[in-house]
């Protein structure tokens, strides 16, 4: 086995020993489902970055670089903004409202059942295969990285982040994904400087790049980013991010809504760095490996062949850090939503905190393990889903959410039309082929705040000041 | 580079410090 294979065999048991010494505290559902709201500023910085930095961005962004050059800076913007959307909009207020899972805003926001359910339908079963495809991007980034049968470096990552999400749930996840953060950022510190350095500087990587095709180092990258396009990332990926669950709900573990803004805040500034970085590791891997035969190869093969040993594998570690720390927050995600918002509110809603915890663990031991089983051999349809899964999740729960924090006139039936219409218009815009080119959440969103609105206008008010208590306290006091 | 590549640059990277700027400054925010 290469140094490569052994630096992820350490790390993976470095793994499943910091979560089952996380998981010994855990005792019952709720140190289970939020870590007993004690996650100070470093744990939520570590675990919001871990969570966001994903395979897709470290394969795939870099993989963007390497084929079409700087104008892919573009994508910055979008991978920054729900940062600051999530901070002034969102994640306080979410705190204040100090539940467990996102359905349960909507559940008590709403004061239904329906609109609780409908959210944890969708969660469950786009998350699932969500989840899947990142098992399987896993396997395939470690048979790339290391030459590892894609089987054998699946299971080896579902086996660990599977134990020890079940072990400790949200309480080993963040513990996890914070020393996985310190990973990364030890990782992209490494390769930033070893990068620029073979390349002799920032502005020799650019001279180089440019004589290998000009249109490389343009922002429009000869056509293929107009401002239209650039703006249009910005709105998708935006909006798209603000209201994904998984990375929402960390703000309940929060221990103050100070920790959780810190952590949000300061992140939004590393990922900003992190994708210049990632630009950086692009360009180089299109200058030094011209013909690779898949662009998901160009980080792989900078971190393998082109940086120092001890840097690679840093680089390696990282990357793989990065798949884990988004798949178990998906996966713990998908067993809290089982267990709180499935089993509790619909089956029993008298259920003792050691029933829950037990619901809670077998549901994320049953979703991970059901997970790996597929992705082992995916079914076609499980791709499928995929593609359009994201977007039917960023269309559907983003307006009701926002608006369900800030507009006090937002009903129970505005709530249900903005849920499913944006869903529905969403999925059609991907059945159309995406009409005008405009990518699905586009019109998912304007939708589901159309159907919102005119769905909540129409319908009587509600009385939900005691609540606007509780997510504006200040407003109630004035 | 040119300048329309600049601007993302900058744009990004602005993102960023108003994030930081939360970050260190949170009785501020809401």
């Amino acid at each position: 086995m290469s140094i490569f294979g052994w630096a992820l065999v350490v790390y993976l048991i470095i793994l499943v020993g910091v979560g089952y010494y996380a998981s010994r505290k855990v005792t019952d559902a709720e140190e289970f489902m939020v870590a007993g709201r004690s996650a100070n500023k470093i744990m939520l910085l570590g675990t919001f970055v871990a969570t966001f930095t994903s395979a897709s961005m470290w394969i795939g962004t870099t993989g963007f670089f390497y084929k079409w050059g700087w104008c892919q800076i573009w994508q910055g913007p979008g991978t920054i903004l729900p940062s600051i959307i999530i901070i002034l909009f969102i994640g306080p207020y979410l705190r204040r409202f100090a539940q467990f899972t996102i359905p349960d805003f909507y559940g008590e926001r709403y004061d239904s059942k329906l609109v609780r359910l409908i959210a944890a339908l969708i969660i469950v079963g786009l998350y699932f295969t969500i989840m899947v495809a990142q098992l399987m991007g896993g396997g395939r980034v470690i048979q790339a990285a290391l030459g590892w049968d894609y089987k054998v470096g699946m299971i080896a990552l579902a086996v660990v982040l599977i134990f020890y999400s079940w072990a400790g749930g949200q309480r080993s996840v963040i513990w996890c994904d914070t020393l996985q953060f310190f990973v990364i950022l030890i990782a992209s510190v490494g390769t930033f400087y070893y990068c620029l350095n073979i390349m002799g500087g920032f502005g020799e990587l650019n001279r180089t790049l440019a004589a290998v095709d000009p249109n490389l180092v343009r922002g429009d990258g000869g056509g293929v980013m107009p401002w239209t396009m650039a703006l249009a990332w910005t709105c998708i990926w935006g909006f798209g991010n603000s209201a994904q669950p998984y990375t929402i709900s960390r703000f309940y573990s929060a221990k103050d809504i100070k920790s959780g803004i810190f952590g949000v805040g300061l992140g939004a500034f590393l990922i900003s760095l992190f994708i210049i970085l990632i630009g950086i590791v692009g360009v180089t891997a299109r200058i030094k490996f011209p013909d690779l035969p898949s662009i998901d190869l160009a980080f792989p093969m900078v971190a393998t062949k082109l940086l120092p040993t001890p840097i690679g594998v840093l680089a390696v570690t990282g990357l793989i850090a990065a798949i884990i720390s988004t798949m178990d927050t998906l996966l713990v995600t998908l067993g809290i939503t089982c267990g709180r918002d499935i089993f509790q509110k619909v089956f029993k809603p008298n259920a003792s905190s050691r029933e829950l915890l037990f619901v809670n663990r077998a549901a994320t031991l049953g979703v991970g393990g059901l997970a790996a089983f597929v992705a082992l051999n995916p079914p076609g349809p499980v791709l499928v889903i995929t593609a359009f899964a994201w977007s039917v999740i960023a269309s559907s729960f983003f307006v009701p959410l926002v608006a369900g924090i800030h507009w006090k006139r937002a009903t129970r039936i505005g709530a249900i039309s903005g849920m499913l219409g944006g869903a529905a218009v969403s999925l059609l815009w991907f059945y159309l082929n995406k009409p005008f080119g405009l990518h699905p959440v586009l019109p998912g969103l304007l939708s589901s705040l159309v159907f919102l609105v005119v769905g909540s206008l129409s319908s009587k008010e509600e009385d939900i000041s005691e609540l606007w208590k509780v997510l504006h306290p200040t407003k109630a006091k004035a | 580079m040119d300048a329309y590549a600049w601007v993302g640059f900058i744009v990004t990277v602005a993102l960023g410090l108003v994030g930081l700027f939360f970050a260190l400054s949170v009785k501020d925010v809401i």
